[in-house]
C-alpha cells in the first residue's frame, strides 16, 4: 500500500502529521534536538510565555502520582524579550511550525503579548493559556468563567493575524460552555485539556507533596477525562480541536482523533522518553498502513456510537 | 525503517548485572551506547525501568563508573532502594532492556593544581565521588594528589563504597547510630579535621542529601576552600525542559539542577 497521508490542516497551519508537543513539556524544542528528529513531528508548542520573566514556585514543584504526575511550576519562563532574542534563532533552523503558548494576568496583558508575537515571523500561531488568574478581578481564573474567557480570546483575536488556539481548562462544570465562548470570540481552534487540579499528601509528614499544595495533574491518569471532553466539544463546536491528555502511544493519539480531534499534543510522555512524539508519529503511520487507512483525516470524529 | 542521522542516541541500555551490595543498596551495570565514554564525574543519567507501557518518569542516577565495552560502554550505577522507581530497578534481570538518557548535566571540575582532594559523601553520594576520585588518580600529571574521603551512613550495614575509596586514599567513616566508625554526622567528622587542610591547596567535594549539604555550607561559610557539591532534586525530564528540578541560587532566581547542575559551587546555592 502507498504511504498513508498524515498531513492535517490546523486553522491554516499545515502539519506534516497530527503530532504536536504540549506546552511546558517540550521547553523551546531545542532541548530535545539531540534525542529525536524535530522534523518528524507536526508542530512544536513552546513553554507558556509572559510579558516579563517569571521565577516560578518554590520547590518541590513536581511529584509522580498513580498514572501521572502533579506539577506546580508556577509558569516560570524567560519573558517575551529574552524569548525573541534567544529562542527564535533556533526556530529558523527547523521547518516544523512553532506555536507559542502564552498567558497574562489581565486582558490587556494577553493582548499586548499577542501583538508582540504577531510581529515575530518564526511564530506560526499562538495558543492562549486561559488557565490563569485574572489579577484585576479577584484572581478568578479566566478559563473557568465564560465571560472572562470570551474577553481574553476576543482581545487576542483583535491583536494578531496569526492563527489563534484557545487552550481550555478542564476545571469547569461545563466544558462545552467554555468552548462556545472561545469560538464566539473568534478562536480558530481549541486545544484541550490543560492539567486537572489535584493534590498529593505525604502521610508520615502530613504535608503536601508539592510546595504549592495543589498542582496540575497530567499523564495517562487524565486521558479518559480528556477524551470525554474532546468528544463533547466536537459535537458542539465546528472548530478544529487539538486533543491533549495522557497521550503516550499512537493508539492514545488515534483515540483522540476518533473522538473528534484534528491533531493531538504529547505532554508528560516527553519526560518519560524524550523521543516519544517522534515515535508516536511513526507508530501512527504504521497503524494506518496496517489498517488500510489512506488518510489520517478519515479518523477525525469517526466514533461509532 | 531508516534510523535518522539527526538522532544521536539510542535511549536504552541492556542490564548486564544488578546485584545487592548492602541491606538496601544495589549495583547496576548496563551496556549502553558509546556516548557514555565521554561521561565526566558528577554527570548522571535518567533510568526508566518497567518498559514502555508502564507510566513512570525516569529516575536520576549519578554515574558511578564507565568503561569501554565492545562497541559501546559499560555504565555502572550504585543505588539505594527508596520507593517505587528504585524498587522496580531492583527487580531488573540480566538481559532486560531499560530506558536510559544520558550522560546528562554538568559534572565536577577537576583542579589539577591542588595538592589534596577531600570528598565528603552522605550515603549513596559516594557513587559520583568514587568516579571523581578515580578521575583524579588517572590524571597523569597529578599522581601525587592526596585523596581523603569521609563517608557517612545511617548505620554500619549500609555503608557503601568504602573499599574502593580506601584503595585510593585515606577513608574515615561515620554512622548515625554509631554501629560503625564515628558516632554522628559525617559533616562533624569532616569539620574536626578541617584545620589540617590548607585552604588554597585543597579542593572539597560533597554529595549527599540536602540537610548534609546545608551543614557543609555552614561549615565552609567563612573559609576560602573551593567546595563543589552535587545536588539531589526530584526530576521529570532530566534535560532542562520541565523546570521541575530547580534550586534557588544566590545570584537570584532559580537554576535547573539537571542542566545547570547537578554540580554547583556550594557557596552559590540557597537551601530554604
Ligand atoms: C543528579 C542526581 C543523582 C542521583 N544519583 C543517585 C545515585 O547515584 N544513587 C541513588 O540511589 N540515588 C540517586 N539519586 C536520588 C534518586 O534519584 C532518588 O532516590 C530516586 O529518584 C527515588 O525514586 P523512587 O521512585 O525509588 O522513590 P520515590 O517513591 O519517588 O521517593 C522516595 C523518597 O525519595 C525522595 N526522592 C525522590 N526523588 C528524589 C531525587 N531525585 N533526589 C533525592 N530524593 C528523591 C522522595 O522525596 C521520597 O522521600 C540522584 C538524584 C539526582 C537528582
Ligand atoms: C511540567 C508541566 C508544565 C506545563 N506547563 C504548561 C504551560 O506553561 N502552559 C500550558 O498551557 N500548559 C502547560 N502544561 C499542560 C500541558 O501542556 C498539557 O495540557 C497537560 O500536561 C496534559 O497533557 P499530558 O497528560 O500529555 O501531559 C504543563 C504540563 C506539565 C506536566
Ligand atoms: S528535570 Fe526537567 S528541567 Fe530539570
Amino acid at each position: 500500500m502507498k504511504k498513508p497521508d498524515l498531513s492535517v490542516n490546523l486553522a491554516g497551519i499545515s502539519l506534516r502529521n497530527p503530532i504536536m508537543t504540549a506546552s511546558g513539556t517540550f521547553g523551546y524544542g531545542e532541548e530535545f534536538a539531540g534525542y529525536m528528529d524535530l522534523e518528524k513531528i507536526g508542530a512544536i508548542v513552546t513553554k507558556g510565555l509572559s510579558l516579563r520573566p517569571r521565577a516560578g514556585n518554590p520547590m518541590p514543584r513536581i511529584v509522580e502520582t498513580a498514572g501521572g504526575m502533579l506539577n506546580a511550576i508556577g509558569l516560570q519562563n524567560v519573558g517575551i524579550d529574552a524569548f525573541i532574542e534567544n529562542k527564535t534563532p533556533f526556530f529558523r533552523s527547523i521547518s516544523t511550525p512553532v506555536i507559542v503558548n502564552f498567558f497574562g494576568n489581565s486582558v490587556e496583558e494577553y493582548a499586548k503579548l499577542a501583538a508582540r508575537l504577531d510581529a515575530v515571523p518564526e511564530v506560526s500561531g499562538v495558543e492562549i493559556n486561559i488557565s490563569c488568574p485574572n489579577v484585576k478581578h479577584g484572581g478568578i481564573v479566566f478559563g473557568t468563567d465564560p465571560k472572562a474567557a470570551f474577553s481574553v480570546v476576543r482581545a487576542v483575536r483583535g491583536a494578531t493575524g496569526k492563527p489563534v488556539i484557545a487552550k481550555l481548562s478542564p476545571n469547569v462544570t461545563d466544558i462545552v460552555e467554555m468552548a462556545l465562548a472561545c469560538a464566539e470570540a473568534g478562536a480558530d481552534s481549541l486545544s484541550l485539556i490543560n492539567t486537572i487540579t489535584g493534590m498529593a499528601i505525604d502521610l508520615q509528614k502530613r504535608r503536601p507533596r508539592i510546595s504549592n499544595v495543589t498542582g496540575g495533574l497530567s499523564g495517562p491518569a487524565v486521558k479518559p477525562v480528556a477524551l470525554r471532553m474532546v468528544w463533547q466539544v466536537y459535537q458542539a463546536v465546528k472548530l478544529p480541536i487539538i486533543g491533549i491528555g495522557g497521550i503516550v502511544t499512537a493508539t492514545d493519539a488515534l483515540e483522540f482523533m476518533v473522538a473528534g480531534a484534528t491533531a493531538v499534543q504529547v505532554g508528560t510522555a516527553n519526560f518519560m522518553t524524550p523521543d516519544a512524539s517522534q515515535r508516536i508519529a511513526e507508530d501512527m503511520e504504521r497503524y494506518l498502513k496496517e489498517n488500510g487507512v489512506r488518510d489520517v483525516k478519515e479518523m477525525i470524529g469517526s466514533l461509532r456510537v | 525503517m531508516t534510523c535518522d542521522s539527526n538522532v544521536k542516541w539510542p535511549l536504552s541500555g541492556e542490564v548486564k548485572r544488578n546485584r545487592k551490595v548492602t541491606d538496601n543498596h544495589y549495583h547496576l551495570v548496563l551496556h549502553a551506547g558509546k556516548e557514555y565514554l565521554s561521561s565526566s564525574p558528577g554527570q548522571f543519567l535518567m533510568i526508566r525501568p518497567g518498559g514502555r507501557d508502564v507510566s513512570l518518569l525516569g529516575r536520576p542516577m549519578s554515574i558511578y563508573a564507565v568503561n569501554k565495552d565492545g562497541d559501546g560502554a559499560c555504565v555502572e550505577v550504585l543505588y539505594r532502594v527508596a520507593g517505587r522507581g528504585t524498587g522496580l530497578m531492583a527487580q531488573l534481570k540480566e538481559g532486560e532492556m531499560v530506558g536510559v538518557v544520558g550522560p546528562l548535566g554538568k559534572g565536577f571540575t577537576l583542579y589539577r593544581d591542588k595538592k589534596r582532594v577531600v570528598l565528603v559523601a552522605g550515603g549513596v553520594g559516594v557513587a559520583p565521588l568514587t568516579f571523581l576520585a578515580k578521575a583524579y588518580r588517572n590524571l597523569p600529571e597529578t599522581g601525587s594528589v592526596e585523596v581523603v574521603s569521609y563517608i557517612g551512613a545511617r548505620s554500619g550495614t549500609c555503608i557503601v563504597g568504602k573499599g574502593e575509596l580506601g584503595s585510593i586514599g585515606r577513608v574515615s567513616v561515620s554512622s548515625d547510630d554509631g554501629t560503625c566508625g564515628h558516632h554522628g554526622l559525617v559533616t562533624d567528622l569532616f569539620a574536626k579535621d578541617l584545620g589540617v587542610f590548607e585552604e588554597d591547596e585543597t579542593a572539597v567535594y560533597a554529595c549527599g542529601p540536602s540537610p548534609m549539604l546545608k551543614k557543609m555550607q555552614e561549615i565552609m561559610r567563612d573559609r576560602s576552600f573551593i567546595v563543589q557539591a552535587s545536588l539531589e532534586e526530584r526530576m521529570a525530564c532530566g534535560i532542562g525542559a520541565c523546570l521541575g528540578c530547580v534550586v534557588r541560587v544566590k545570584r537570584g532566581g532559580y537554576a535547573r539542577v539537571c542542566t545547570e547542575g547537578p554540580v554547583f559551587n556550594l557557596k552559590e546555592v540557597c537551601f530554604d
